[in-house]
């Protein structure tokens, strides 16, 4: 046993150098630094990111990924544009709206297939039909999403006050507006969870009025494609990993979720993320659609353009085609 | 068969009523068996009651007869009705017999 | 077990009726019990409820003054910036319970260059310091705070939150619109919060004691869970997704109950800690609401205790109850058994066998004197019945001896004399069940006469025909051509007289009848008269004899008579049989119906006078029992040389 110790004794200093020199040499050849921004506050809508992270996918690419979550008041496209974030989620029709302002921006994987968006009012308020919200109130968030309520407006000639609110569904809880503009897999189940029965509400899902529009996506600024895209080779396909095996082990991701939400010190329940994970899952699903995972249907992307210059004033604007938005990274194309 | 014996002034008094036949002789007899040793008895045998009576009735009458003439007595048989005293005649008993119509004309006779 | 199968039924059975007695009895306690334990549980969570209300209400109610106070100010006064921060300040400071206030303008409100401004006071620590709430980064217009009063115009409860700047404190806020008049009219000038720490609310709620697992807990508008003890669902839960968690439908609905400010009592199970009473109220100034919940499992807690204890005593009371049936079962029906052992062993002959004794006075006393008089009957009577026994086969041997000696003395065979054409002679004896003693007999005596006797010796059975052999064979042997009929009757007489202690007599008819001249004469012993029967006349009786029974008086003078037959005369001779034959009701054939029956039959042969006669009587008795040897002969003279023809 002496003998031993003395062993170590002897050897532990040029061993602990040894690895630290190889270490730093490995870190600085294979570890490529990326901020990812979700466009969000925590929650089971990034429930891959979270797992891809935990379970070393990033690493298995030789990334270094750093989860920087966006807030209510600063959208993740605006930490992308100054170059905080190097890589960020987005909702498809803000990212559009971006890039036709200017800001060089490119989507490298598609998530969602599928709209999550969506209007309630209360069945107790009787409107029931499109026709029948003409000139009422509808809150929306104060962060953006009404190209597709617009559109949407345009297509059935009504017109609506918008109320813009910050986050909450109190102010239609309290009958402060008529219709509120929500998402499947958040708000619905929030009013849900307040105590508001299902069939006290009529749904007015905008996939079932020929809009449904792509959602959240993976963005990156083209310059930064251009420069290292393997590395966001690599995060796509780590993310898309850490979706499917979320997918696989939907506990598990909403014990990262959970976590996260606690980090941040927000109210979290587990009941909601676990709905959540579920709706986001779902519209992650091609369903009838005729794509891949993390693909973007160019049909997708003119319908998406339709709407956008439906609901906005596209003077002054650059105008930009379905090649220049979507473009995979260099590592990912086969 | 129903016997009843009573002491009266003159002697004995013997009533009996019914039939004696073969079946109930035998009680007949225990029944007046005490007279048997009745020294110089007189007694007096009420038939008008009597029903039929058989040879073994006879027989004991009979008896009756002699142990009282032994004892230097006398037995007197008194009231028979017509079909004892046919018996009586048939067998030629009436001619050894005191046999009288009646208690009066019977205690009254010699 | 077997052996005692009656005491076992009845051990069974008064347990049984105990167990169902005991368990009603239980059942009712029981169940009264639980009823008042409700009741008590309920009119108690009542009152925690109301009472922890009343402390929450005392303290809101302050706070609600503030705010509305303030917008009285505000509206009637136009302050400056400086004077505002300083009242905000001194509000927040006099106020312990608040721990920050704000009066946030519409936009343009305050002044016309600033869009907007929001002054706001909050302690921070031991100070209370003061800014400016509005930055393009904070759009005040859009938070529910002031977005849900402004639009509903009317004071507003915001849903709890963190407050970042409190140190992670939980908060509420209470916001009330203020309004100016503007151009003649009333126009939203902006919202007035004062934001309360709820520690105190907290305190308050979970002072609220309810045995070891109960307790109260608060929810606000939207459901969320303001105060549990179990604080993760604090601020994270609301009752729906806790309902959803532990998937019970029941919650959800007193949630919905409770958001909309009803006060009820509801049955639950809450999987943690079981079924549950939770009762609801509202706390009126706010649309928040406190629950109360009473677990099942404490509730009953000293209810299950006392019925753990009862239902001890209550098996110990059974167990106890059941040995002491056993015991006295067994004691009291435990000489049944031996009782039928006993009757099994008398059933087998035993008649002796010994009883086991039993107390007195005792049902089971009378049972074993009813046995004990059964066996002594049964003994006698055994006894008696072998004794009878005995005796009737002896009787019965007896008679058949008597029966014997009688058939045997008689002559049998008919016709008897058949080189005797000058008579036809026929006889007949019944013997009766107890021999009766007839006797009937006929002999030549020498080529011309013929000697016949027919008698009856008085009594029955074996004496009577032993007299009766012994006075046929003296008639037999007295009888000679010398004699005359009376002088065999007296010779008969004299020997049967000697030595006759029993006083037997005979009846007896003997006659002698010249065959050639029909000269019958005869000698009747105290017998009943025979019948003369002649072709051309009615049947006539001879006349009774004076002369008395042989064997009565040793010297007697018996008397010859004489008759003469014509030719074909017949002579029927009987003995009382005949005519003391008695049917069913005691009535007697009588002299008149034998006469009767002769005269129908007055030409017949002997033996077939004698059969008419016999079938006679056997009509009239109809089956009864013959009690008398009935016992006929008859006689038919033909006369010397006349050809037989009957």
């Amino acid at each position: 046993m002496k003998r031993v110790k003395c062993h170590n004794r002897c050897f532990a200093p040029l061993l602990g150098i040894t690895i630290l020199l190889l270490g730093w040499n490995d870190c600085r050849a294979q570890n490529e630094k990326l901020v990812f921004t979700p466009h969000w506050i925590p929650q089971a809508q990034f429930a891959g990111y979270y797992v891809a992270l935990d379970q070393g996918f990033y690493k298995d690419e030789g990334l270094d990924v750093d989860i920087v979550h966006a807030t209510a008041n600063i959208a993740s496209l605006d930490l992308l544009k100054n170059g905080e974030a190097d890589v960020v989620s987005s909702f498809m029709l803000d990212a559009m709206e971006q890039r036709a302002k200017g800001v060089p921006l490119v989507n490298i994987g598609q998530l969602s297939q599928h709209s999550a968006l969506m209007m309630v009012t209360k069945k107790k308020s009787g409107i029931d039909t499109p026709q029948k919200l003409h000139n009422k109130k509808l809150g929306i968030w104060s962060s953006g999403f009404e190209d597709v309520p617009l559109a949407f407006m345009q297509e059935h000639g009504i017109r609506m006050d918008l109320i813009r609110i910050l986050q909450t569904v109190n102010l239609f809880l309290v009958d402060g507006v008529d219709a509120l503009m929500v998402m499947y897999y958040n708000e619905y189940d929030q009013i849900n969870n307040c105590g508001i029965d299902e069939d006290e509400l009529n749904t007015f899902f905008f996939s079932d009025y020929n809009l449904d529009i792509p959602e959240d996506g993976i963005y990156c600024l083209e310059d930064s494609l251009n420069s290292k895209g393997d590395a966001y080779a690599g995060f796509l396909k780590a993310t898309l990993r850490g979706w499917e095996y979320a997918s696989q082990h939907r506990e598990y991701a909403l014990d990262l979720v959970i976590g996260e939400m606690d980090r941040a010190h927000l109210p979290n329940n587990r009941v909601h993320q676990r709905w959540m994970l579920e709706k986001v899952l779902e519209m992650m699903n091609p369903g009838k659609k005729k794509v891949t995972k993390g693909q973007l249907l160019k049909s997708d992307f003119d319908r998406a353009m339709e709407v956008f210059r439906m609901a906005k004033e596209t003077q002054g604007l650059q105008t930009f085609g379905f090649e220049q938005f979507y473009q995979l990274p260099a590592g990912s194309k086969k | 068969m129903k016997i009843t014996i009573d002491r009266t002034d003159e002697g004995f008094l013997v009533v009996l009523n019914g039939r004696v036949d073969t079946t109930n002789y035998n009680a007949f007899e225990n029944s007046i068996a005490h007279l048997y040793n009745e020294k110089g008895a007189a007694i007096y045998l009420d038939c008008s009651g009597l029903d039929y009576i058989s040879s073994s009735g006879l027989r004991i009458f009979l008896t009756l007869q002699k142990k009282v003439k032994v004892q230097g007595g006398m037995l007197k048989i008194f009231a028979m009705q017509p079909q004892i005293k046919e018996i009586f005649d048939i067998s030629g008993f009436s001619s050894i017999f005191s046999i009288y119509p009646d208690y009066e004309t019977a205690k009254h006779a010699g | 077990m077997n052996r005692n199968r009656l005491s076992f039924k009845i051990i069974v059975r008064v347990l049984l009726f105990c167990f169902i007695l005991g368990g009603s009895i239980f059942t009712i306690y029981y169940l009264f019990a639980r009823k008042t334990i409700e009741r008590e549980s309920r009119e108690n969570a009542i009152h925690l409820a109301e009472s922890a209300v009343y402390k929450i209400e005392e303290i809101i109610n302050p706070a609600e003054m503030i705010p509305n106070n303030l917008a009285w100010i505000m509206e009637t006064n136009t302050l400056s910036r400086d004077s505002i921060y300083a009242f905000l300040k001194q509000l927040v400071r006099n106020n312990e319970s608040v721990f920050a206030g704000a009066i946030a303008f519409e936009p343009h409100m305050f002044s016309e260059e600033e869009y907007a401004f929001a002054p706001y006071a909050y302690r921070s620590g031991e100070e209370i310091r003061s800014r400016d709430l509005w930055s393009p980064a904070y759009n005040y217009f859009i938070m529910d705070w002031y977005q849900i009063p402004a639009l509903l115009k009317k004071p507003y409860w915001s849903e709890p939150y963190y407050d970042e700047g409190g140190g992670g404190v939980l908060m509420t806020t209470y916001s009330a619109p203020f309004y100016r008049n503007i151009n003649n009219s009333r126009v939203l000038a902006g919202i007035i919060t004062i934001d309360i720490s709820l520690e105190w609310l907290t305190e308050i709620v979970n002072s609220v004691k309810i045995f070891d697992t109960g307790y109260a807990f608060l929810i606000s508008g939207n459901g969320v869970y303001v105060t549990h003890p179990n604080a993760s669902h604090i601020m994270n839960q609301t009752i729906f997704t806790y309902a959803k968690e532990i998937d019970e439908p029941k919650i959800r609905e007193i949630g919905r109950d409770m958001i909309s400010g009803r006060s009820k009592f509801s049955n639950v199970d809450l999987k943690e800690i079981g079924k549950v009473w939770i009762y609801h109220t509202k706390i009126p100034s706010s649309k928040w609401s406190l629950g109360v919940v009473y677990p099942h499992r404490e509730m009953y807690a000293g209810l299950r205790n006392l019925n753990i204890m009862i239902f001890m005593l209550s098996t110990v009371a059974l167990v106890l109850l059941t040995i002491a049936t056993i015991r006295i079962i067994n004691r009291q029906i435990g000489p049944l058994s031996k009782f039928a052992r006993a009757a099994r062993s008398i059933a087998g002959g035993d008649f002796d066998t010994e009883l086991s004794a039993v107390d007195e006075n005792h049902e089971m006393k009378e049972l074993h004197d009813s046995f004990r008089f059964m066996q002594e009957e049964l003994t006698k009577y055994i006894a008696d019945l072998k004794e009878t026994t005995s005796a009737k086969e002896k009787i019965e041997s007896e008679l058949r001896i008597a029966r014997g000696i009688q058939t045997d003395m008689i002559p049998h065979i008919f016709p008897p004399f058949p080189n005797l054409p000058e008579i036809g002679l026929y006889a007949s004896l019944e013997s009766a069940m107890e021999v009766g003693g007839d006797l009937y007999d006929f002999f030549p005596i020498d080529d011309d006469h013929l000697c016949f006797a027919i008698g009856d010796v008085s009594g029955k059975g074996v004496p009577a025909s032993l007299f009766m052999a012994v006075t046929i064979t003296l008639i037999r042997s007295m009888s000679d051509k010398n004699r005359s009929c009376a002088q065999i009757v007296e010779s008969v007489n004299k020997t049967l007289t000697i030595n006759n202690e029993s006083n037997m007599f005979v009846t007896l008819f003997v006659g002698i009848l010249n065959l050639r001249t029909g000269e019958l004469q005869y000698c009747n012993a105290g017998h009943n008269p025979p019948v003369l029967l002649n072709r051309n006349q009615e049947p006539r009786m001879f006349s009774n004899t004076k002369a008395i029974p042989v064997g009565i008086f040793e010297v007697f003078d018996y008397r010859d008579e004489t008759v003469v037959l014509d030719k074909s005369d017949q002579i029927f001779l009987y003995t009382d049989g005949v005519t003391e034959a008695e049917d069913a009701d005691k009535n007697l054939f009588g002299e008149a119906a034998l006469i009767k029956s002769l005269s129908e039959n007055r030409d017949k042969s002997s033996k077939e006078l004698t059969d008419r006669v016999k079938q006679s009587v056997k009509e009239f008795v109809n089956g009864h029992t013959q009690s008398d040897d009935i016992t006929m002969m008859c006689i038919t003279y033909w006369g010397k040389n006349e050809n037989k023809i009957k």
